[in-house]
């Protein structure tokens, strides 16, 4: 048998650095808490001999579902082990690459290293094709089927057991078939779906006709002219009104219309609409119409333009009117300019005389300021006590103050004569518009004038007026006329309409009878085959899951049989129960398919309603040791994962005796993070032992573990 | 004897057989989602054939 000496693991699950484990002594115990890498350590064993089959939703287990193998802190993710069978050495590499890909090497006991194909097969051989299935079922205890074991439904505890028996692929597969949710009468059902449409259709097709024919019976049409021969002669007589109409208005109908068949009703209704379009557009009396139209809108153009010109004309004389009212006459406003430019020139010679003469004493105090003698006068040399600062005095007193007042009165005169100037631009502009306007007046007046032929004696208004009420008189005779065609025109679209109306009622009576022969048509059979064919399909997979459970059952019943005593002697053994001296563990089918698992005591009695937790994880694990002692294993070793779930302390003593005792034989990897359990192990576990701590769990380095 | 094994025991029908080799196949190949691909495809077989008659025939109803 192959035992497993050492296991060397790196990146995998909670691994991030290389760990190396040896299993060299018949019991080995992985201690910690929860998370800190016992787990992945066993794990490790299984994805080393069983790769991608231990991973996924196949499993059977959920927490395989998303399952991450490599450490994402990690670079790298492989795990070795080292087996020994009858003292040949083998080494077992497996190396992850992706999630769907990883490489399997082997080392033989002559030192060869072999890979691929001829690893995997040797790997098969050296196991003797114990698949995963059977590795779960004897060799590894999980501790997802105890907790499920745990779980008081029986639905949860079933599949448990199951899993315990190794039957969780016949569950896989039912849950596939299951999943597909394929019902027989799907087809049938959409059958009855059309045939309920058909229904639907026809009454509604029914109610159509009735309201139609009610309408045709409303417009004087008899039921027996709705028909074919009725459309027909309906049709005839459209034709006829409308040969009828054109030679009225004398205007050719068209060859396409004349030599249309009555019969055809859709070109003929199509030929008859454009024909009456036409014949509505082209009438002599409509294009005449038009004509007055024009003329009318053309007089009321000429109106409009007539009065705005005179409008625009009339106000620009007002304003002008206005402004010699207030501002008087422009001769006026110039003679006023002519008298303020006088004024000015007579104000600036007068300013020009004294300039003069105030510069002669000017330059006289300027020159008496630079000599001595300020006495002398310098033009006439009289001489004069005091003339120097006399001289000043008047300067500053008489001359240079009315010089002052000049310059004021000038600028008074400026601005005088400036507004004048501005009045008269004012003037200028006003009479400029008003000159404009008259023209622009004068020009609609002479247009509108030679347009109409009005003399120039004629009132342009009162002309135009008498001309369009002229016209509108011409269009009112006219207006009678048209009317008179259009209502004929009516009349026969009028026609139309129920010459529609008829089509309308003979296609829904076609399409109601077409309908109703669906049913009784080939395709309708053919309809009704395959959905009896997909019944048949859907019971044929039915059946194949009756199958499966029967198989199932068969297989759980086979087991059951080989290890039923056994069971009852671990359980017990363990539990030590004082009202079970005996548990019978029977299958059945569950009402929802599947197995049903029953535990009876020695009086034939269930025994799950008087189990404790601890004892119903004690009935689990005695499921499991009598699986995993009936089987012909290849391994040596079998692996408990965290096994005391609720167990009471002496179940817990006793489970351990039993462990000690199957040690004699076999090798024993036991997690746990239950210290009395672990305080226990040291009691009754009395073979040599390896004891790995997992102390705590960083996410850069993985778990810490100390061997002792 | 392997789960097929012991599922084809029971098995009488040949047409039932031909069919449970084909979702057992599924399953060794896409686990529980090929069983449910396999089932859709061969249901599909049946209902592509009834979907066009029945397409025919609703036309003939729309009118």
């Amino acid at each position: 048998m192959l035992s497993i000496t050492k296991v060397i693991v790196k990146g995998f699950r909670g691994f991030v650095k290389e760990g190396e484990f040896e299993f060299t002594t018949p019991i080995t115990i992985l201690f910690g808490g929860n998370g800190k890498g016992k787990s992945s350590l066993l794990n490790s064993i299984e994805w080393c001999l069983f790769g991608s089959n231990c991973i996924g939703k196949n499993t059977g287990i959920r927490e395989r579902v998303d399952w991450e193998v490599k450490n994402r802190n990690s670079k790298e993710c492989y795990v070795k082990i080292e087996m020994e069978e009858n003292g040949k050495k083998y080494t077992v590499k497996r190396v992850w690459k992706s999630p769907r890909k990883d490489e399997l090497y082997i080392t033989m006991e002559d030192g060869r290293t072999i890979d691929g194909e001829e690893a995997k097969k040797e790997l098969i051989r050296l196991i003797k094709n114990f698949s995963f299935k059977d590795f779960l079922t004897s060799i590894y205890q999980h501790q997802e089927v105890i907790r499920f074991f745990l779980i008081q439904e029986p639905k949860e505890r079933n599949e448990a057991i199951d899993r315990l028996l190794g039957l969780y692929e016949y569950r896989n597969i039912i849950d596939g078939i299951n999943k597909a949710r394929i019902r027989g009468e799907t087809l049938q059902n959409e059958i009855d779906s059309i045939s309920k449409q058909i229904k639907a259709k026809i009454d509604v097709w029914r109610e159509q006709i009735n309201e139609k024919k009610k309408e045709l019976n409303n417009k004087g049409i008899r039921d027996s002219e709705i028909s074919e021969d009725g459309a027909r002669n309906l049709a005839e007589d459209i034709k006829n009104s409308l040969e009828e109409f054109s030679q009225q208005i004398k205007l050719d109908l068209t060859e396409a219309f004349r030599n249309a068949d009555v019969s055809d009703f859709a070109k003929f209704s199509k030929l008859a609409k454009s024909e009456i379009t036409r014949l509505r557009s082209e009438m002599p009396d409509i294009k005449e119409q038009r004509k007055i139209f024009d003329e009318i809108s053309k007089i009321e153009k000429d109106l409009n333009d007539y009065k705005d010109a005179q409008d625009v004309f009339t106000e620009k004389n007002k304003l002008l009117e206005e402004f010699i009212q207030k501002n008087g006459r422009i001769d006026e406003l110039e003679e006023n300019k002519i008298n303020k430019e006088n004024e000015i020139k007579e104000k600036e010679n007068e300013k020009k005389k004294i300039s003069l003469f105030g510069s002669i004493i000017d330059a006289v105090i300027d020159y008496l300021e630079s000599v001595d003698d300020k006495n002398t006068c310098p033009v006439c040399g009289t001489e004069k006590v005091g003339l120097f600062e006399g001289l000043k005095k008047d300067y500053e007193e008489k001359y240079k103050k009315y010089l002052e007042e000049i310059n004021k009165e000038l600028e008074t005169k400026r601005k005088e004569l400036k507004a004048i100037d501005s009045l008269i631009s004012e003037y200028r502009k006003k009479e400029e518009d008003k000159r404009k306007s008259e023209g622009e007046f004068k020009k609609v007046s002479e247009n509108i004038r030679n347009k109409w032929g009005f003399s120039e004696r004629d009132d342009i208004e009162k002309s135009l007026k008498n001309l369009k009420d002229r016209y509108e008189a011409e269009l009112k005779k006219i207006e009678t006329k048209v009317k008179e065609k259009q209502e004929k025109l009516n009349k026969i679209e009028e026609d139309m309409d129920n010459l529609s109306k008829i089509h309308e009622v003979l296609k829904l009576e076609s399409q109601m009878e077409k309908a109703r022969d669906i049913e009784k048509s080939e395709k309708w059979r053919e309809l009704q085959s395959k959905a009896e064919e997909f019944k048949k399909f859907a019971e044929k997979i039915e059946h194949i899951k009756n199958l499966i459970n029967k198989a199932s059952q068969e297989e759980a019943k086979n087991k059951i049989e080989s290890v039923k005593e056994k069971i009852n002697e671990y359980f017990t053994t363990i539990t030590n129960h004082p009202m079970i001296s005996q548990v019978n563990f029977e299958v059945g089918e569950a009402s929802t398919g599947g197995n049903s698992y029953e535990f009876n005591d020695q009086n034939g009695k269930s025994v799950i309603p008087i189990l404790s937790q601890g004892n119903l994880n004690s009935l689990a694990l005695s499921i499991f040791l009598a699986l995993a002692e009936s089987q012909d294993s290849p391994f040596n070793f079998l692996i408990f994962d965290d096994p005391s779930q609720s167990l009471g302390t002496s179940e817990k003593s006793n489970f351990l005796k039993i462990l000690d005792k199957i040690a004699e034989n076999r090798n024993l990897i036991i997690s746990t993070m239950d210290k009395e359990f672990f305080d226990l192990s040291a009691v009754n576990l009395t073979k040599q032992k390896i004891i790995y701590r997992f102390e705590s769990w960083t996410e850069k380095d993985g778990p810490q573990i100390k061997r002792s | 004897m392997g789960i097929k094994e012991n599922i084809e025991k029971h098995l009488d029908e040949p047409d039932a057989k031909e069919l449970f080799e084909k979702i057992y196949k599924g399953y060794e190949d896409s686990g529980v989602d090929g069983i449910v691909e396999v089932l859709e495809e061969e249901a599909e077989k049946i209902k592509e054939e009834f979907e066009e008659i029945k397409s025919r025939i609703e036309k003939q109803i729309g009118g």
